[in-house]
Protein backbone atom coordinates (compact mmCIF):
# COMPACT_ATOMS: atom_id res chain seq x y z
CA UNK A 1 0.00 0.00 0.00
CA UNK A 2 2.61 2.56 1.37
CA UNK A 3 4.66 1.47 -2.10
CA UNK A 4 2.14 1.85 -4.10
CA UNK A 5 1.47 5.52 -2.76
CA UNK A 6 5.00 6.05 -3.08
CA UNK A 7 4.94 5.48 -6.75
CA UNK A 8 1.57 7.41 -7.74
CA UNK A 9 2.62 10.23 -9.74
CA UNK A 10 2.69 13.55 -7.43
CA UNK A 11 0.79 16.98 -8.54
CA UNK A 12 3.57 18.06 -10.40
CA UNK A 13 4.68 15.15 -12.44
CA UNK A 14 4.20 13.48 -15.55
CA UNK A 15 4.09 10.16 -17.06
CA UNK A 16 6.94 10.23 -19.68
CA UNK A 17 5.73 6.65 -21.54
CA UNK A 18 4.69 3.90 -20.56
CA UNK A 19 6.45 0.31 -20.10
CA UNK A 20 5.76 -1.90 -22.78
CA UNK A 21 3.93 -4.85 -21.49
CA UNK A 22 6.49 -7.11 -23.31
CA UNK A 23 9.42 -5.52 -21.01
CA UNK A 24 9.80 -8.09 -18.21
CA UNK A 25 9.97 -6.27 -15.27
CA UNK A 26 13.11 -7.57 -13.34
CA UNK A 27 16.62 -6.07 -12.26
CA UNK A 28 18.83 -5.24 -15.06
CA UNK A 29 22.29 -7.12 -15.14
CA UNK A 30 23.08 -4.03 -17.54
CA UNK A 31 26.21 -1.76 -16.13
CA UNK A 32 24.45 1.76 -14.88
CA UNK A 33 24.16 3.76 -17.94
CA UNK A 34 24.54 1.14 -20.54
CA UNK A 35 22.31 1.71 -23.36
CA UNK A 36 21.21 -2.29 -23.94
CA UNK A 37 18.19 -1.43 -21.72
CA UNK A 38 17.05 1.70 -24.12
CA UNK A 39 17.34 -0.22 -27.32
CA UNK A 40 15.51 -3.04 -25.49
CA UNK A 41 12.51 -0.72 -24.93
CA UNK A 42 12.52 0.39 -28.47
CA UNK A 43 12.27 -3.15 -29.77
CA UNK A 44 9.65 -3.53 -27.47
CA UNK A 45 7.94 -0.60 -27.93
CA UNK A 46 8.27 -1.49 -31.87
CA UNK A 47 6.66 -4.78 -31.56
CA UNK A 48 3.99 -3.64 -29.41
CA UNK A 49 3.00 -1.17 -31.68
CA UNK A 50 2.66 -3.21 -34.86
CA UNK A 51 0.31 -5.61 -32.73
CA UNK A 52 3.18 -8.62 -33.57
CA UNK A 53 4.94 -9.71 -30.30
CA UNK A 54 3.08 -13.02 -30.46
CA UNK A 55 4.33 -13.75 -33.95
CA UNK A 56 7.85 -13.02 -33.19
CA UNK A 57 10.71 -14.79 -32.59
CA UNK A 58 14.08 -13.04 -31.12
CA UNK A 59 17.69 -14.41 -32.35
CA UNK A 60 20.25 -13.63 -29.23
CA UNK A 61 23.69 -12.92 -30.38
CA UNK A 62 26.82 -13.25 -27.71
CA UNK A 63 27.99 -10.05 -25.86
CA UNK A 64 26.18 -8.49 -23.06
CA UNK A 65 23.01 -8.67 -24.70
CA UNK A 66 22.98 -12.36 -24.77
CA UNK A 67 20.54 -12.31 -21.64
CA UNK A 68 17.86 -10.29 -24.10
CA UNK A 69 15.43 -12.96 -23.80
CA UNK A 70 15.52 -11.99 -19.56
CA UNK A 71 14.00 -8.96 -20.77
CA UNK A 72 11.72 -9.37 -23.89
CA UNK A 73 8.88 -11.80 -23.29
CA UNK A 74 9.51 -13.35 -27.24
CA UNK A 75 10.02 -16.71 -28.30
CA UNK A 76 13.82 -16.64 -28.27
CA UNK A 77 16.58 -18.68 -29.73
CA UNK A 78 20.34 -18.75 -29.03
CA UNK A 79 22.90 -18.41 -31.92
CA UNK A 80 26.48 -18.61 -31.75
CA UNK A 81 29.00 -15.38 -31.78
CA UNK A 82 28.33 -13.65 -34.51
CA UNK A 83 25.96 -16.68 -36.75
CA UNK A 84 22.75 -14.65 -35.55
CA UNK A 85 21.73 -13.80 -39.05
CA UNK A 86 22.37 -17.04 -40.10
CA UNK A 87 20.56 -19.02 -37.54
CA UNK A 88 17.55 -15.94 -38.61
CA UNK A 89 17.58 -17.24 -42.04
CA UNK A 90 16.80 -20.97 -41.02
CA UNK A 91 14.19 -19.60 -39.01
CA UNK A 92 12.67 -17.25 -41.32
CA UNK A 93 12.69 -19.81 -44.15
CA UNK A 94 11.10 -22.33 -42.05
CA UNK A 95 8.26 -20.01 -40.82
CA UNK A 96 7.86 -17.30 -43.25
CA UNK A 97 4.60 -15.93 -41.50
CA UNK A 98 6.88 -14.90 -38.67
CA UNK A 99 8.65 -12.01 -37.80
CA UNK A 100 12.35 -12.77 -36.96
CA UNK A 101 14.99 -10.50 -35.59
CA UNK A 102 19.15 -10.67 -34.43
CA UNK A 103 20.11 -7.95 -31.63
CA UNK A 104 23.81 -8.17 -32.30
CA UNK A 105 26.59 -6.23 -30.80
CA UNK A 106 29.42 -4.65 -32.93
CA UNK A 107 31.99 -7.38 -32.07
CA UNK A 108 29.29 -10.26 -33.00
CA UNK A 109 28.07 -8.50 -36.28
CA UNK A 110 31.10 -6.52 -37.84
CA UNK A 111 33.69 -8.88 -36.56
CA UNK A 112 33.31 -12.87 -36.53
CA UNK A 113 29.98 -12.36 -37.88
CA UNK A 114 30.58 -10.32 -40.59
CA UNK A 115 30.26 -13.23 -43.81
CA UNK A 116 26.70 -14.04 -41.88
CA UNK A 117 25.08 -10.31 -42.29
CA UNK A 118 26.64 -9.85 -45.42
CA UNK A 119 25.43 -12.36 -47.10
CA UNK A 120 21.68 -12.30 -45.40
CA UNK A 121 22.13 -8.89 -46.20
CA UNK A 122 22.66 -9.40 -49.97
CA UNK A 123 20.01 -12.03 -50.10
CA UNK A 124 17.55 -10.04 -49.40
CA UNK A 125 16.36 -12.66 -46.39
CA UNK A 126 13.19 -11.21 -44.76
CA UNK A 127 14.52 -10.26 -41.13
CA UNK A 128 15.42 -7.47 -39.15
CA UNK A 129 18.78 -6.46 -37.53
CA UNK A 130 19.15 -4.72 -34.36
CA UNK A 131 23.24 -3.66 -34.27
CA UNK A 132 24.44 -1.53 -31.14
CA UNK A 133 27.60 -0.29 -32.28
CA UNK A 134 29.71 0.34 -28.47
CA UNK A 135 32.90 0.37 -30.18
CA UNK A 136 34.04 -2.33 -27.68
CA UNK A 137 33.50 -5.80 -27.10
CA UNK A 138 31.82 -5.28 -23.79
CA UNK A 139 31.09 -8.99 -22.37
CA UNK A 140 34.81 -9.88 -22.58
CA UNK A 141 35.87 -6.33 -20.78
CA UNK A 142 36.42 -3.95 -23.20
CA UNK A 143 38.73 -5.71 -26.29
CA UNK A 144 39.55 -3.85 -29.68
CA UNK A 145 36.18 -3.91 -31.58
CA UNK A 146 36.17 -3.44 -35.45
CA UNK A 147 34.30 -0.47 -34.65
CA UNK A 148 36.66 0.99 -31.92
CA UNK A 149 37.97 4.90 -33.17
CA UNK A 150 41.54 5.52 -34.34
CA UNK A 151 42.99 6.46 -31.06
CA UNK A 152 40.74 5.48 -29.04
CA UNK A 153 42.22 2.91 -26.16
CA UNK A 154 41.33 -0.18 -25.29
CA UNK A 155 42.63 -3.39 -23.33
CA UNK A 156 43.91 -4.88 -26.30
CA UNK A 157 45.07 -2.01 -28.17
CA UNK A 158 46.27 0.09 -25.09
CA UNK A 159 48.20 3.01 -26.54
CA UNK A 160 45.09 3.70 -28.98
CA UNK A 161 44.18 2.46 -31.89
CA UNK A 162 46.07 3.01 -34.90
CA UNK A 163 45.07 3.01 -38.44
CA UNK A 164 48.32 1.04 -39.65
CA UNK A 165 48.48 -1.54 -37.38
CA UNK A 166 44.44 -2.15 -36.90
CA UNK A 167 42.63 -0.45 -39.45
CA UNK A 168 40.20 1.93 -39.67
CA UNK A 169 36.42 1.58 -37.56
CA UNK A 170 34.22 0.06 -40.12
CA UNK A 171 30.82 1.90 -40.88
CA UNK A 172 28.43 -1.34 -41.63
CA UNK A 173 25.59 0.66 -42.21
CA UNK A 174 27.10 2.39 -44.98
CA UNK A 175 28.66 -0.76 -45.84
CA UNK A 176 24.99 -3.08 -45.83
CA UNK A 177 23.31 -0.60 -47.75
CA UNK A 178 25.17 -1.11 -50.80
CA UNK A 179 24.26 -4.95 -50.57
CA UNK A 180 21.52 -6.27 -53.05
CA UNK A 181 18.37 -7.06 -50.60
CA UNK A 182 18.58 -4.42 -48.40
CA UNK A 183 15.45 -2.42 -48.03
CA UNK A 184 16.86 -0.55 -45.06
CA UNK A 185 19.15 0.11 -43.27
CA UNK A 186 20.17 4.13 -41.30
CA UNK A 187 22.18 4.79 -38.19
CA UNK A 188 20.74 6.09 -35.09
CA UNK A 189 21.81 7.34 -31.29
CA UNK A 190 20.80 6.38 -28.30
CA UNK A 191 22.92 9.56 -26.54
CA UNK A 192 20.22 11.91 -25.93
CA UNK A 193 16.37 12.06 -26.13
CA UNK A 194 16.13 13.49 -29.21
CA UNK A 195 18.24 10.81 -31.18
CA UNK A 196 16.36 8.28 -29.52
CA UNK A 197 13.09 9.35 -30.71
CA UNK A 198 14.71 9.15 -34.14
CA UNK A 199 16.26 5.59 -33.23
CA UNK A 200 12.31 4.52 -32.41
CA UNK A 201 11.33 5.14 -35.80
CA UNK A 202 14.42 3.66 -37.46
CA UNK A 203 13.73 0.70 -35.46
CA UNK A 204 10.56 0.67 -36.47
CA UNK A 205 11.35 1.22 -40.00
CA UNK A 206 13.42 -1.91 -39.72
CA UNK A 207 10.73 -3.67 -38.74
CA UNK A 208 7.67 -2.45 -41.28
CA UNK A 209 10.01 -3.72 -44.77
CA UNK A 210 10.31 -7.33 -42.97
CA UNK A 211 6.64 -7.19 -42.45
CA UNK A 212 6.01 -5.67 -46.00
CA UNK A 213 8.28 -8.44 -47.35
CA UNK A 214 10.35 -6.01 -49.24
CA UNK A 215 13.04 -6.91 -47.90
CA UNK A 216 16.56 -6.96 -45.04
CA UNK A 217 15.94 -4.24 -42.45
CA UNK A 218 18.97 -2.84 -40.49
CA UNK A 219 19.40 -0.58 -37.89
CA UNK A 220 22.49 0.32 -36.27
CA UNK A 221 22.46 2.22 -32.81
CA UNK A 222 25.56 3.84 -31.24
CA UNK A 223 25.74 3.09 -28.03
CA UNK A 224 27.72 3.81 -24.57
CA UNK A 225 29.12 1.74 -22.98
CA UNK A 226 30.48 3.30 -19.58
CA UNK A 227 32.34 0.40 -17.85
CA UNK A 228 34.68 -0.32 -20.64
CA UNK A 229 34.99 3.39 -21.42
CA UNK A 230 36.21 4.21 -17.59
CA UNK A 231 33.43 6.80 -18.19
CA UNK A 232 30.71 8.11 -16.06
CA UNK A 233 26.77 8.04 -17.90
CA UNK A 234 26.88 11.48 -18.68
CA UNK A 235 30.46 11.61 -20.06
CA UNK A 236 29.64 8.41 -22.42
CA UNK A 237 26.80 9.94 -24.01
CA UNK A 238 28.74 13.30 -24.62
CA UNK A 239 31.12 10.97 -25.97
CA UNK A 240 28.70 9.31 -28.57
CA UNK A 241 28.47 13.30 -29.55
CA UNK A 242 31.67 14.55 -29.69
CA UNK A 243 33.72 11.51 -31.28
CA UNK A 244 31.18 8.90 -32.50
CA UNK A 245 28.86 10.49 -34.73
CA UNK A 246 31.44 12.58 -36.67
CA UNK A 247 32.78 9.29 -37.30
CA UNK A 248 29.57 7.09 -37.88
CA UNK A 249 27.01 9.93 -39.31
CA UNK A 250 23.41 9.49 -38.35
CA UNK A 251 21.21 8.94 -41.22
CA UNK A 252 19.09 6.60 -43.52
CA UNK A 253 21.33 5.17 -46.14
CA UNK A 254 19.20 3.14 -47.57
CA UNK A 255 15.01 3.07 -47.81
CA UNK A 256 13.51 1.34 -50.90
CA UNK A 257 10.00 2.63 -49.51
CA UNK A 258 11.24 5.85 -50.54
CA UNK A 259 13.04 5.44 -53.46
CA UNK A 260 17.16 4.58 -52.82
CA UNK A 261 17.31 6.79 -50.21
CA UNK A 262 19.78 9.20 -48.66
CA UNK A 263 23.08 9.45 -47.85
CA UNK B 1 10.10 -40.11 -65.69
CA UNK B 2 13.44 -38.77 -65.48
CA UNK B 3 15.89 -41.02 -63.26
CA UNK B 4 16.50 -38.18 -61.15
CA UNK B 5 13.68 -36.42 -60.78
CA UNK B 6 12.50 -37.58 -57.04
CA UNK B 7 9.02 -39.02 -57.04
CA UNK B 8 8.90 -40.32 -53.45
CA UNK B 9 5.44 -42.17 -54.28
CA UNK B 10 6.72 -44.80 -56.99
CA UNK B 11 7.22 -48.04 -55.73
CA UNK B 12 9.16 -48.69 -58.41
CA UNK B 13 12.87 -49.12 -58.82
CA UNK B 14 14.83 -46.04 -59.72
CA UNK B 15 18.74 -46.33 -60.66
CA UNK B 16 20.57 -43.59 -58.28
CA UNK B 17 23.21 -42.19 -57.02
CA UNK B 18 23.86 -42.77 -53.15
CA UNK B 19 23.93 -38.77 -52.89
CA UNK B 20 20.18 -38.12 -55.10
CA UNK B 21 19.24 -41.59 -52.71
CA UNK B 22 20.17 -39.50 -50.10
CA UNK B 23 17.92 -36.45 -51.22
CA UNK B 24 15.05 -38.91 -52.17
CA UNK B 25 14.90 -40.24 -49.11
CA UNK B 26 15.21 -36.89 -47.42
CA UNK B 27 12.18 -35.80 -48.87
CA UNK B 28 10.11 -39.06 -48.56
CA UNK B 29 10.51 -37.90 -44.58
CA UNK B 30 9.22 -34.99 -45.23
CA UNK B 31 12.48 -32.59 -44.84
CA UNK B 32 10.99 -28.87 -45.55
CA UNK B 33 14.77 -26.77 -45.32
CA UNK B 34 17.61 -27.97 -46.76
CA UNK B 35 21.35 -25.41 -46.20
CA UNK B 36 24.13 -26.07 -47.99
CA UNK B 37 27.96 -24.98 -49.44
CA UNK B 38 29.49 -26.97 -52.32
CA UNK B 39 32.33 -29.47 -51.78
CA UNK B 40 33.09 -32.94 -53.58
CA UNK B 41 31.96 -35.61 -52.80
CA UNK B 42 28.16 -34.70 -52.57
CA UNK B 43 27.01 -32.02 -54.69
CA UNK B 44 24.82 -34.54 -56.12
CA UNK B 45 22.46 -33.46 -52.90
CA UNK B 46 22.51 -29.83 -53.07
CA UNK B 47 21.67 -29.48 -56.44
CA UNK B 48 18.93 -32.04 -56.62
CA UNK B 49 17.38 -30.55 -53.71
CA UNK B 50 17.61 -26.56 -55.43
CA UNK B 51 15.00 -28.04 -57.89
CA UNK B 52 13.10 -30.23 -55.63
CA UNK B 53 12.65 -28.75 -52.45
CA UNK B 54 11.06 -25.75 -54.08
CA UNK B 55 8.91 -27.91 -55.58
CA UNK B 56 7.78 -30.01 -52.59
CA UNK B 57 6.76 -26.01 -50.81
CA UNK B 58 10.03 -26.62 -49.01
CA UNK B 59 13.49 -24.21 -49.10
CA UNK B 60 16.58 -24.51 -50.26
CA UNK B 61 19.32 -21.94 -49.18
CA UNK B 62 22.79 -22.16 -50.84
CA UNK B 63 24.86 -20.68 -47.79
CA UNK B 64 27.92 -18.14 -48.25
CA UNK B 65 29.76 -21.20 -45.95
CA UNK B 66 29.18 -24.47 -44.14
CA UNK B 67 29.31 -22.10 -40.76
CA UNK B 68 26.46 -20.45 -42.14
CA UNK B 69 24.50 -23.60 -43.59
CA UNK B 70 24.77 -25.22 -39.86
CA UNK B 71 24.07 -22.29 -38.14
CA UNK B 72 20.52 -22.12 -40.52
CA UNK B 73 20.00 -25.65 -39.64
CA UNK B 74 20.08 -24.69 -36.31
CA UNK B 75 17.12 -21.72 -36.78
CA UNK B 76 15.14 -24.21 -39.02
CA UNK B 77 15.75 -26.92 -35.90
CA UNK B 78 14.46 -24.22 -33.38
CA UNK B 79 11.52 -23.73 -35.89
CA UNK B 80 10.64 -27.32 -35.27
CA UNK B 81 10.90 -28.63 -39.02
CA UNK B 82 12.70 -30.92 -40.18
CA UNK B 83 15.36 -29.95 -42.08
CA UNK B 84 18.91 -30.49 -43.73
CA UNK B 85 22.48 -30.15 -44.57
CA UNK B 86 25.60 -31.92 -46.18
CA UNK B 87 28.79 -31.47 -46.70
CA UNK B 88 32.10 -33.62 -46.65
CA UNK B 89 35.02 -33.51 -44.49
CA UNK B 90 36.39 -30.33 -44.42
CA UNK B 91 32.87 -28.64 -44.56
CA UNK B 92 31.92 -30.46 -41.45
CA UNK B 93 34.69 -29.17 -39.80
CA UNK B 94 33.56 -26.32 -39.95
CA UNK B 95 30.05 -27.04 -38.78
CA UNK B 96 31.14 -28.33 -35.59
CA UNK B 97 30.54 -25.42 -33.35
CA UNK B 98 26.59 -25.02 -34.53
CA UNK B 99 26.21 -28.96 -34.08
CA UNK B 100 27.27 -28.47 -30.43
CA UNK B 101 25.24 -25.56 -29.60
CA UNK B 102 22.42 -27.73 -31.42
CA UNK B 103 23.21 -30.34 -29.26
CA UNK B 104 23.41 -28.28 -26.05
CA UNK B 105 20.13 -26.08 -26.91
CA UNK B 106 18.39 -30.27 -27.86
CA UNK B 107 17.49 -28.80 -31.15
CA UNK B 108 16.88 -31.80 -33.98
CA UNK B 109 18.49 -31.85 -37.25
CA UNK B 110 20.21 -34.00 -39.66
CA UNK B 111 23.96 -33.69 -41.18
CA UNK B 112 25.10 -35.76 -43.86
CA UNK B 113 29.07 -36.30 -44.21
CA UNK B 114 30.10 -37.87 -47.36
CA UNK B 115 33.36 -38.21 -45.83
CA UNK B 116 36.49 -37.99 -47.98
CA UNK B 117 40.60 -37.84 -47.23
CA UNK B 118 42.36 -35.73 -45.14
CA UNK B 119 43.96 -34.17 -42.93
CA UNK B 120 43.91 -30.84 -43.99
CA UNK B 121 42.33 -30.74 -47.81
CA UNK B 122 43.83 -34.56 -48.50
CA UNK B 123 41.56 -35.95 -51.47
CA UNK B 124 38.12 -36.54 -52.87
CA UNK B 125 38.35 -40.21 -52.27
CA UNK B 126 36.99 -42.11 -49.77
CA UNK B 127 37.62 -42.35 -46.41
CA UNK B 128 36.50 -43.49 -42.82
CA UNK B 129 39.33 -40.71 -41.42
CA UNK B 130 36.45 -39.13 -39.76
CA UNK B 131 34.86 -41.91 -38.13
CA UNK B 132 36.14 -40.42 -34.39
CA UNK B 133 34.63 -36.99 -34.88
CA UNK B 134 31.57 -38.47 -35.86
CA UNK B 135 30.76 -40.87 -33.28
CA UNK B 136 31.98 -38.88 -30.23
CA UNK B 137 30.88 -35.59 -30.55
CA UNK B 138 33.43 -33.70 -33.03
CA UNK B 139 32.92 -29.99 -31.50
CA UNK B 140 33.17 -28.17 -28.02
CA UNK B 141 32.35 -29.74 -24.80
CA UNK B 142 30.70 -33.38 -23.83
CA UNK B 143 28.08 -34.39 -26.41
CA UNK B 144 27.10 -37.13 -28.78
CA UNK B 145 25.50 -37.18 -31.93
CA UNK B 146 23.27 -40.49 -33.48
CA UNK B 147 24.97 -41.56 -36.51
CA UNK B 148 24.14 -44.01 -39.47
CA UNK B 149 26.00 -45.09 -41.92
CA UNK B 150 24.45 -46.56 -45.21
CA UNK B 151 26.66 -49.27 -47.10
CA UNK B 152 24.36 -49.41 -50.31
CA UNK B 153 22.02 -46.53 -52.19
CA UNK B 154 18.92 -48.06 -50.22
CA UNK B 155 20.44 -47.55 -47.05
CA UNK B 156 20.89 -44.12 -47.79
CA UNK B 157 17.47 -43.72 -49.05
CA UNK B 158 16.14 -45.76 -46.31
CA UNK B 159 18.67 -44.11 -43.18
CA UNK B 160 17.52 -40.69 -43.84
CA UNK B 161 13.76 -41.43 -42.86
CA UNK B 162 15.25 -42.96 -40.05
CA UNK B 163 17.59 -40.03 -39.40
CA UNK B 164 14.65 -37.60 -39.07
CA UNK B 165 12.57 -39.69 -36.69
CA UNK B 166 15.54 -40.19 -34.51
CA UNK B 167 16.69 -36.46 -34.63
CA UNK B 168 12.80 -35.77 -33.45
CA UNK B 169 12.36 -38.90 -30.71
CA UNK B 170 15.76 -37.64 -29.32
CA UNK B 171 15.40 -33.87 -29.50
CA UNK B 172 19.35 -34.15 -31.15
CA UNK B 173 21.66 -33.69 -34.27
CA UNK B 174 21.63 -37.03 -36.09
CA UNK B 175 24.62 -37.51 -38.56
CA UNK B 176 24.35 -39.90 -41.71
CA UNK B 177 28.14 -41.05 -42.22
CA UNK B 178 28.37 -42.07 -46.08
CA UNK B 179 31.85 -41.58 -48.01
CA UNK B 180 32.66 -40.65 -51.83
CA UNK B 181 31.94 -44.51 -52.71
CA UNK B 182 28.41 -44.56 -51.08
CA UNK B 183 27.96 -41.21 -52.41
CA UNK B 184 29.12 -41.59 -55.84
CA UNK B 185 28.13 -45.50 -56.88
CA UNK B 186 25.11 -46.27 -58.28
CA UNK B 187 22.38 -49.26 -57.64
CA UNK B 188 18.86 -49.71 -57.66
CA UNK B 189 16.83 -48.14 -54.93
CA UNK B 190 13.12 -48.82 -54.06
CA UNK B 191 11.31 -45.37 -52.95
CA UNK B 192 9.18 -45.87 -49.93
CA UNK B 193 6.89 -43.30 -48.44
CA UNK B 194 6.78 -43.10 -44.79
CA UNK B 195 3.53 -43.00 -42.91
CA UNK B 196 4.44 -39.51 -40.95
CA UNK B 197 6.28 -37.65 -42.92
CA UNK B 198 5.76 -34.54 -40.87
CA UNK B 199 5.69 -30.98 -42.16
CA UNK B 200 5.92 -27.13 -40.37
CA UNK B 201 2.76 -27.39 -37.80
CA UNK B 202 3.12 -31.16 -37.24
CA UNK B 203 2.98 -32.51 -33.78
CA UNK B 204 6.38 -33.80 -32.91
CA UNK B 205 7.57 -30.38 -31.95
CA UNK B 206 4.34 -28.93 -30.72
CA UNK B 207 5.52 -28.54 -27.22
CA UNK B 208 8.97 -26.93 -27.83
CA UNK B 209 9.17 -25.34 -31.00
CA UNK B 210 9.32 -21.02 -31.60
CA UNK B 211 6.46 -19.89 -33.25
CA UNK B 212 5.49 -16.93 -31.29
CA UNK B 213 4.46 -16.99 -27.90
CA UNK B 214 0.32 -17.09 -28.60
CA UNK B 215 -1.81 -17.31 -25.94
CA UNK B 216 1.35 -19.53 -24.04
CA UNK B 217 4.50 -18.40 -21.86
CA UNK B 218 7.54 -17.40 -23.95
CA UNK B 219 9.94 -20.59 -25.13
CA UNK B 220 13.65 -19.95 -24.96
CA UNK B 221 16.21 -22.22 -26.40
CA UNK B 222 19.44 -22.09 -25.31
CA UNK B 223 22.69 -23.22 -24.35
CA UNK B 224 24.01 -21.15 -21.63
CA UNK B 225 23.66 -21.82 -18.37
CA UNK B 226 25.03 -19.89 -15.84
CA UNK B 227 23.13 -20.35 -12.76
CA UNK B 228 24.97 -22.53 -10.11
CA UNK B 229 24.49 -25.67 -10.67
CA UNK B 230 22.30 -25.34 -13.40
CA UNK B 231 25.15 -26.48 -16.59
CA UNK B 232 25.51 -29.21 -14.38
CA UNK B 233 21.72 -30.53 -14.38
CA UNK B 234 22.08 -30.05 -17.97
CA UNK B 235 24.75 -32.27 -18.67
CA UNK B 236 23.38 -35.09 -16.09
CA UNK B 237 20.45 -35.03 -18.02
CA UNK B 238 22.28 -34.73 -21.61
CA UNK B 239 24.27 -37.89 -20.32
CA UNK B 240 20.93 -40.32 -19.58
CA UNK B 241 19.60 -39.06 -23.23
CA UNK B 242 23.03 -40.50 -24.63
CA UNK B 243 22.87 -43.54 -22.61
CA UNK B 244 19.24 -44.37 -23.66
CA UNK B 245 19.93 -43.29 -27.42
CA UNK B 246 22.17 -46.46 -26.50
CA UNK B 247 19.09 -48.72 -27.40
CA UNK B 248 19.10 -47.99 -31.07
CA UNK B 249 22.44 -48.85 -31.94
CA UNK B 250 22.49 -52.18 -34.18
CA UNK B 251 24.87 -53.91 -36.52
CA UNK B 252 24.34 -56.44 -39.52
CA UNK B 253 25.74 -59.62 -38.28
CA UNK B 254 27.08 -61.92 -41.13
CA UNK B 255 28.49 -65.58 -40.99
CA UNK B 256 29.58 -64.54 -37.42
CA UNK B 257 28.05 -67.92 -35.46
CA UNK B 258 31.02 -70.07 -36.01
CA UNK B 259 33.13 -67.24 -36.13
CA UNK B 260 36.84 -67.49 -35.03
CA UNK B 261 37.98 -63.88 -35.60
CA UNK B 262 35.39 -61.08 -36.34
CA UNK B 263 36.01 -57.92 -38.47
CA UNK B 264 33.93 -54.89 -37.69
CA UNK B 265 33.11 -52.50 -40.42
CA UNK B 266 30.78 -49.75 -41.43
CA UNK B 267 29.59 -48.20 -44.83
CA UNK B 268 31.50 -49.34 -47.93
CA UNK B 269 34.24 -50.81 -46.16
CA UNK B 270 31.51 -52.81 -44.61
CA UNK B 271 30.50 -54.50 -47.55
CA UNK B 272 34.17 -54.75 -48.89
CA UNK B 273 34.79 -56.67 -45.70
CA UNK B 274 32.02 -59.23 -46.28
CA UNK B 275 33.43 -59.87 -49.82
CA UNK B 276 36.81 -60.63 -47.98
CA UNK B 277 34.98 -62.90 -45.86
CA UNK B 278 33.17 -64.64 -48.67
CA UNK B 279 36.76 -65.30 -50.52
CA UNK B 280 38.36 -66.23 -47.18
CA UNK B 281 35.76 -68.78 -46.21
CA UNK B 282 35.61 -70.09 -49.32
CA UNK B 283 39.34 -70.43 -49.54
CA UNK B 284 39.59 -72.52 -46.13
CA UNK B 285 36.84 -74.45 -47.20
CA UNK B 286 38.72 -75.66 -50.27
CA UNK B 287 42.00 -76.14 -47.82
CA UNK B 288 40.30 -77.80 -45.41
CA UNK B 289 38.47 -80.66 -48.40
CA UNK B 290 42.41 -81.16 -50.04
CA UNK B 291 43.81 -82.03 -46.80
C1 LIG C 1 33.51 -18.31 -30.90
C2 LIG C 1 33.58 -17.35 -29.77
N1 LIG C 1 34.65 -16.52 -29.66
C3 LIG C 1 34.73 -15.66 -28.64
C4 LIG C 1 33.74 -15.59 -27.70
C5 LIG C 1 33.88 -14.65 -26.54
N2 LIG C 1 33.02 -13.47 -26.62
C6 LIG C 1 31.88 -13.38 -25.91
S1 LIG C 1 31.10 -11.94 -26.12
C7 LIG C 1 32.30 -11.36 -27.14
C8 LIG C 1 32.31 -9.97 -27.69
C9 LIG C 1 31.04 -9.25 -27.57
O1 LIG C 1 31.20 -7.97 -28.02
P1 LIG C 1 30.03 -7.22 -28.79
O2 LIG C 1 29.49 -8.09 -29.85
O3 LIG C 1 30.55 -5.91 -29.22
O4 LIG C 1 28.88 -7.08 -27.68
P2 LIG C 1 28.82 -6.13 -26.39
O5 LIG C 1 29.14 -7.01 -25.24
O6 LIG C 1 29.79 -5.02 -26.59
O7 LIG C 1 27.41 -5.65 -26.37
C10 LIG C 1 33.30 -12.31 -27.30
C11 LIG C 1 34.50 -12.11 -28.13
C12 LIG C 1 32.64 -16.47 -27.84
N3 LIG C 1 31.62 -16.49 -26.97
N4 LIG C 1 32.59 -17.33 -28.87
S1 LIG D 1 30.01 -3.81 -20.17
FE1 LIG D 1 29.30 -2.12 -21.44
S2 LIG D 1 27.86 -3.02 -22.91
FE2 LIG D 1 28.16 -4.49 -21.24
S3 LIG D 1 26.50 -4.07 -19.78
FE3 LIG D 1 28.28 -2.88 -19.11
S4 LIG D 1 28.04 -0.89 -20.08
FE4 LIG D 1 26.67 -2.31 -21.15
MG1 LIG E 1 30.23 -4.03 -28.44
Amino acid sequence: MQADAQLALADDEQMAFEVPGVLVDRATHYCPGCHHGIAHRLVAEVLEEMGVVEDTICVASIGCSVFIYNYLAVDSVEAPHGRAPAVATGVKRARMDKIVFTYQGDGDLASIGLAEVMHAANRGERITIVFVNNTVYGMTGGQMAPTTLIGQKTTTCPGGRCRDREGMPIRMAEIIAGLGGVAYSARASLDSVKNIRAARKAVRKAFDVQQQGLGFGFVELLSGCPTNWRMDAVKANTRIREEMIPYFPLGVYKDVTEGEGVC
Amino acid sequence: MPHNTPDTGTPERIFIKGNEAIAHGALAAGCRCYFGYPITPQNDIPEMMSFALPDAGGEFVQAESEVASANMLLGAAAAGIRALTSSSSPGISLMQEAISYMAGSELPGVIVNMNRGGPGLGDIGPSQGDYFQSVKGGGHGDYKLLVLAPATCQECYDMMVEAFDLAFKYRNPVMVLGDAIVGQMKEPVTPWKPAAAEGPGSAEAADWRLEGARGRKPRLLKSLFLEDGALAGQNRHLQAKYASMQAEARAECFLTDDAELIVVAYGSIGRIAKSAIRKLRAQWRSRESAS
